[in-house]
């Protein structure tokens, strides 16, 4: 809807207007439209433009959509479904993995479905794709259905920071993505405090009766922990560890990170690859954490 | 009748543009039972116009563009015994889907598999092979189908070349971020994709190094570009994407001294052989050495690497290399 479509794209979808609108005869052009993903007038031009081909200048299809219902008559030829291209079966092969590997255990049902149907779209390409979803799905559900209906939840979260899980009882605010992966925002009560949790950290959500705290999504003031970094060696793997927070090419790097507890363990897990140029504060902290670790093996 | 004839006028008089032209030389290909000439096309489908150079180069590039939609012109002659003029029609098995019927659960599986791409690469391609798919008039029926809500976030327009690439088994070539970061050349006989842990994958046969290997998407520092011919190679019988994703078997056991409820995830994954107060002694498989010390040292003085000598080595070096570093 964004953009305009080309030429083939409206050729397209004419196409496949026709054997639509014709099991879908006296369809509203607002429904049609929204089915199509494409403006009301975009449909209406599309609708015009229909009407005007046909076998020959004396079998022209047979359109009705000015009383704003479509229906259609005379449209033989094109009456039927097209080919799925490629493309659309992989969306749906992918789509289809995803939903099977997030299934609840008890419904074998539809994991048989899904397998039946893989094969029927797949013809044997169904093998060559493969998802797994970075989060269970089960999750972010749960989690949109809390913020729509103003819940709290209980989530069961691992911290990025030391790795241990924790239960806490949050009110949703927000669910956002961010460089491909999904963020949950929430005012927690165990920590009194406005966090945001990556959600494939999230293992398990219960939606709970109690109404969430009236909030407002206020961006917190965070002091972002700068650091300037050279890398030595693995450096594409250290870059990727610095992930999103990372600026800069090759060795020589900008960070601007959350947390300082983080950058500096990421330091240390880089076996030292990194090095930590300013500031100095860091610096000895790292120095400090790298002899207190060391104190364990003397 | 005459109001009709007055229609007609009416439409034939606008038809011009391109859009128009591509559905009107799909009918009259589709419809015919005969090959059809250039000329009798040129004549019967509205929109072709100029001198015949023009012409013809205007139904070539439709021709490409019907293509590219998947709709095959099939090209052929009269008399297969003279160098006779070539006919064109498509066929309508091909045209069709070959997919007989769906089941209203089926088609709600597939409206949650395609609600999937929102906002990602593939998203019109699901959309449009939904409303092909509903085109088949049934209703689906979605309380069959549970709350789930998977998502993907793929933005990587590389990913739909790869899917073409696989689909018409055409060699790829592209840059790839080695692990020093320098750029390699690396040219693919692309057979699988998948996801798996957020990032995007591609697996087939390296040209260069001659065997199968696995390439992260987000590692592909190019376009991918296509070398060659389609159906350039075959596909392996069995391949299946899903072996390539695995993780690597843990085949190695570190034993590891963990502080009493630290390190959550660690001691999750680990046996326990011995405790006391303060410290839980376990045993963690694990596949690479420098993954395990990359772990280890995350968790600082939370956790000891007691065995293997060689890791634990190892891992005091990088500790000292880091202090000496940041004195």
């Amino acid at each position: 809807m964004s953009k305009k479509s080309t030429p083939t794209e409206k050729a397209a979808r004419m196409l496949d207007l026709v054997p639509y609108i014709s099991t879908h005869q006296g369809i509203s052009t607002a429904e049609l439209a929204a089915e199509f993903a494409i403006s009301i007038p975009e449909l209406l031009s599309d609708l015009n433009a229909l009407w005007m081909c046909g076998d020959s200048r004396f079998d022209l299809i047979d359109l009705e959509f000015e009383s704003g219902f479509v229906s259609i008559r005379n449209a033989q030829t094109l009456n039927q479904v097209r080919n799925l291209s490629q493309q659309e079966i992989v969306s749906i092969l992918l789509g289809l993995d995803l939903i099977s590997k997030d299934l609840p255990a008890d419904r074998e049902d539809l994991q048989e479905d899904i397998r039946t149907l893989r094969k029927k779209l797949g013809k044997g390409s169904e093998l060559l794709i493969d998802a797994t979803p970075a989060s269970k799905g089960g999750i972010l559900a749960s989690l949109r259905e809390a913020l729509a209906g103003k819940r709290k939840v209980k989530i069961t979260y691992t911290s990025s920071l030391s790795e241990t899980l924790s239960s806490r009882v949050v009110s949703p605010i927000d669910i956002y993505t961010n460089q491909e992966r999904d963020f949950f925002v929430g005012f927690c009560e165990l920590a009194e405090s406005q966090r945001t949790f990556r959600i494939d950290r999230i293992s398990s959500v219960e939606v709970l009766e109690l109404k969430a705290a009236q909030l407002q999504s206020s961006a917190p003031e965070i002091e972002m922990a700068k650091a300037k970094i050279s890398i030595s060696r693995d450096v594409r793997r250290s870059r990727e560890s610095l992930g999103q927070f990372l600026s800069g090419d090759g060795s020589e790097v900008e960070v601007s990170a959350y947390s300082r507890e983080w950058l500096a363990r990421t330091v240390l897990a880089s076996g030292g690859a990194m090095k930590v140029v300013r500031p100095t504060e860091l610096r000895s902290e790292i120095a400090h954490l790298a002899a207190k670790t060391l104190g364990l093996y003397r | 009748m005459s109001y009709r004839a007055v229609a007609v006028q009416q439409r034939v008089h606008t038809v011009s543009r391109k859009s128009e032209r591509l559905v009107n030389l799909t009918i009259a290909l589709l419809g015919t039972k005969r090959w059809l000439t250039k000329a009798q096309i040129f004549s019967s489908v509205d929109g072709y116009e100029g001198e015949t150079d023009a012409k013809e180069r205007m139904f070539e590039r439709d021709k490409d563009d019907l293509r590219n939609l998947g709709i095959e012109i099939e090209v052929g002659s009269f008399d297969p015994l003279f160098e006779d003029e070539a006919g064109y029609r498509i066929r309508p098995d091909s045209y069709r889907t070959d997919i007989q019927e769906i089941t209203p659960r089926e088609l709600s599986l597939i409206s949650l598999a395609t609600s999937i791409w929102q906002g990602a690469v593939l998203n019109s391609s699901a959309l449009s092979a939904l409303i092909k798919l509903k085109s088949f008039g049934i209703e689906s029926d979605l309380d069959a189908i549970p709350a789930i809500e998977p998502q993907i976030h793929v933005s990587d327009e590389n990913l739909t070349f790869i899917i073409d690439a696989i689909a018409e088994r055409r060699t790829i070539s592209f840059t790839y971020l080695a692990q020093d970061l320098t750029r390699q050349e690396r040219a693919l006989e692309a057979y699988g994709a998948g996801t798996k842990g957020g990032y995007w994958y591609v697996a087939g046969r390296d040209l260069d190094k001659s065997e199968i290997r696995v390439f992260r998407l987000d590692r592909i520092d190019s376009k991918i570009s296509f070398q060659g011919k389609s159906s350039s190679y075959e596909i392996p019988q069995g391949f299946a994407m899903s072996t390539h994703l695995e993780s690597p078997a843990k085949s190695q056991m570190a034993v590891l001294k963990i502080r009493r409820g630290k390190v959550g995830r660690i001691a999750g994954l680990s046996k326990l052989i011995a405790e006391d107060d303060e410290w839980l002694t376990v045993e963690y498989p694990f596949h690479l050495q420098s993954e395990l010390l990359s772990d280890l040292l995350w968790h600082l003085d939370d956790v000891e690497l007691v065995q293997p000598e060689s890791a634990r080595a190892a891992l005091i070096s990088a500790l000292e290399e880091t202090a000496g570093e940041h004195v």
